[in-house]
């Protein structure tokens, strides 16, 4: 199966401090890709390179075949490439199932009707909740976001993310400050998804990391010093002098 | 719920005023419904999409320039001259908008500022249309050749049928998926442009709707006081309107009856400042000294009560 998104010679720096520093990566439907490395290794940049918020100073990122790598976030997103964010970004002001009929909007595309159409938002309203039951908040559609607790918030993203029917899926440390039951519905929650799409994956679980992942590939200093499977990554010497330590 | 009960609310009272008013009050009740326009449409782009416009005032001066100019010209019925006035006015917001919201926060208030001054400048130097001194207009407009505008009276509800006409419209447009957008945009731009939604074009039909409210306020502000000057569009009437939507917004979550962006509070602030400043001028000319610390009060209680709400 082709790459449905290509990441080639990707360079970003800052200063004199190079953060990505000529990044090859690929995402394959129905895989998880992995990516893990230590902090300040440059795996927020790179994400945030992908997703279209920093631009990049060489290189390219292609998205099933089309050239990415100059457009703004939002085409990015019409393109089917949705994320979460390492901090939970939902609307707080905003209902569960409202955050998501937002998301949902997002997916129709551009739409000016300013006046509200009661038949569309009833049809959203029930697919908004359809989205938050696949995630678990099917009691928590009429909670403002804003009181969710940190886990639901994680749950909520997943939702948004979801309604656009995304082709790939960033996850930007999904489980980070999740209890262990929340990070264990998660992690079921992530294996589910990838038969319909691709996911990147940033996390600093490594248990999360080696039950999800199909591919790892491992950032240090804004490199890719490692890539492949979980077990041939976790064996590499140079990853456990890097990264792993005796804790492999 | 209890944000739309306030609206109505202080509309019904509006709407009582005439049972025991004489001519001086009515008058002074009609500005304060004009305001309250003027500040429903600055409440609707500032508290529902976040857009701190500095330039209200210019967009109400050109819809009352419309109906002057147009009167000038021998055009006196308003069922001409007020959707031009409000097609000027949310033309000019359309194209100044167009380039003010490619920025965001201070700058934006400043360039709304810079647009607004410009417009002011503008009308300044309209020697056809009296300049500096401004344009007396002949008479009120007609309603299809009918001089209904001249008695206070209907005068009173005609302006409070367009307030209210136009405070549900943009209620309505705050409850579609569209008013959805600008209010996601306001909380949290970030997440709406990672949804594939940009909120530029939004934003931008937003404010030219806000635009052509604000021009229809402008209008009626010509006919209650049968003439228009750059005065209007200064400024410090600009900074008057912000005043009245942040005060009349404070208010409101004091009152528990939502705050900023639901309408309500920016009709119960215009109506609660014009009325005070009228009461406080008629005790010493120096109001303001009362006027300030009123609205340090109220922005305090609001934002106790808001935060423990």
């Amino acid at each position: 199966m082709s790459a449905l998104l290509e990441v080639r010679g990707l360079r970003k720096s800052y200063g004199a401090l190079a953060v990505t520093d000529g990044v090859d990566l690929d995402a394959v439907p129905g895989e998880i890709h992995a990516l893990i490395g230590p902090n300040g290794a440059g795996k927020t940049t790179l994400i945030s390179l992908i997703a279209g918020e920093v631009r990049p100073d060489g290189g390219t990122i292609r998205l099933a075949g089309t050239d990415v790598t100059h457009l703004p976030v939002h085409r990015r997103a019409q393109a089917g490439l949705a994320r979460s964010f390492q901090i939970t970004s939902v609307v707080p002001g905003f209902s569960a199932r409202e955050n998501v009929a937002l998301a949902l909007q997002g997916a129709s595309g551009p739409s000016f009707r300013l006046l509200p159409m009661p038949g569309a938002e009833r049809r959203r309203g029930e697919e908004a909740k359809a989205l938050l039951a696949r995630v678990g908040l099917a009691d928590r559609a009429e909670r403002p976001a804003a009181v969710l607790s940190h886990g639901e918030k994680r749950a909520l993203e997943l939702a948004m993310a979801l309604a656009l029917k995304p082709r790939l899926l960033l996850l930007d440390e999904p489980m980070a400050g999740t209890g262990p039951d929340e990070g264990r519905a998660m992690v079921d929650l992530i294996a589910r998804l990838k038969a319909d799409c691709a996911i990147l994956l940033v996390e600093h679980d490594m248990d999360a990391v080696f039950r999800l992942a199909d591919r790892v590939s491992v950032l240090v200093a804004g490199r890719v010093i490692a890539s492949g499977a979980p077990e041939e990554v976790r064996a590499d010497p140079a990853v456990r002098a890097a990264y792993l330590g005796d804790e492999a | 719920m209890r944000a739309a009960a306030l609206t109505l609310a202080v509309l019904a009272a509006l709407a009582l005023v005439p049972l025991g008013a004489d001519n001086y009050t009515l008058s002074l009740v009609a500005r304060a419904m004009i305001f309250a326009l003027a500040a429903m449409s600055l409440d609707f782009i500032l508290g529902g999409a976040g857009l701190v416009s500095f330039g209200h005032a210019a967009l109400m001066g050109i819809g009352a320039y419309g109906v002057g100019i147009l009167m000038e010209e021998g055009t006196r019925d308003a069922l001409v001259a007020f959707p031009v006035a409000m097609a000027a006015a949310g033309l000019f917001a359309l194209l100044t908008g167009a380039i003010c919201l490619k920025t965001r926060g201070v700058y934006f208030i400043m360039i709304t500022l810079a647009f607004g001054q410009m417009a002011f400048f503008v009308t300044q130097s309209l020697s056809a249309y009296g300049g500096d001194d401004g344009l007396t207009l002949a008479a009120r407009s007609t309603i299809a050749g009918q001089r209904w505008l001249k008695s206070p009276l209907t005068f009173h509800y005609v302006t409070l049928g367009l307030l209210a006409a136009a405070t549900g419209l943009c209620a309505l447009f705050l409850a579609s998926p569209f008013g959805r957008v600008l209010k996601a945009s306001k909380e949290n731009e970030r997440r709406v442009r990672a949804l594939g939604i940009d909120p530029y074009p939004y934003r931008l039909v937003a404010y030219g709707l806000a635009g052509a409210f604000a021009g229809l306020s402008g209008a009626l502000l010509a006919n209650l006081t049968e003439f228009v000057s750059p005065a209007f569009l200064s400024w410090h009437r600009s900074a008057e309107i912000i005043v009245m939507v942040v005060a009349g917004g404070m208010a409101a979550s004091a009152l528990r009856a939502g705050g900023m962006g639901r309408l309500g509070g920016a009709i119960l602030g215009a109506v609660g400042v014009i009325l005070v400043e009228e009461s406080l001028s008629n005790f010493t000319e120096h109001w303001r000294i009362l006027f300030g610390p009123l609205l340090v009060l109220l922005v305090l209680a609001g934002g106790w009560r808001g935060r423990r709400a």
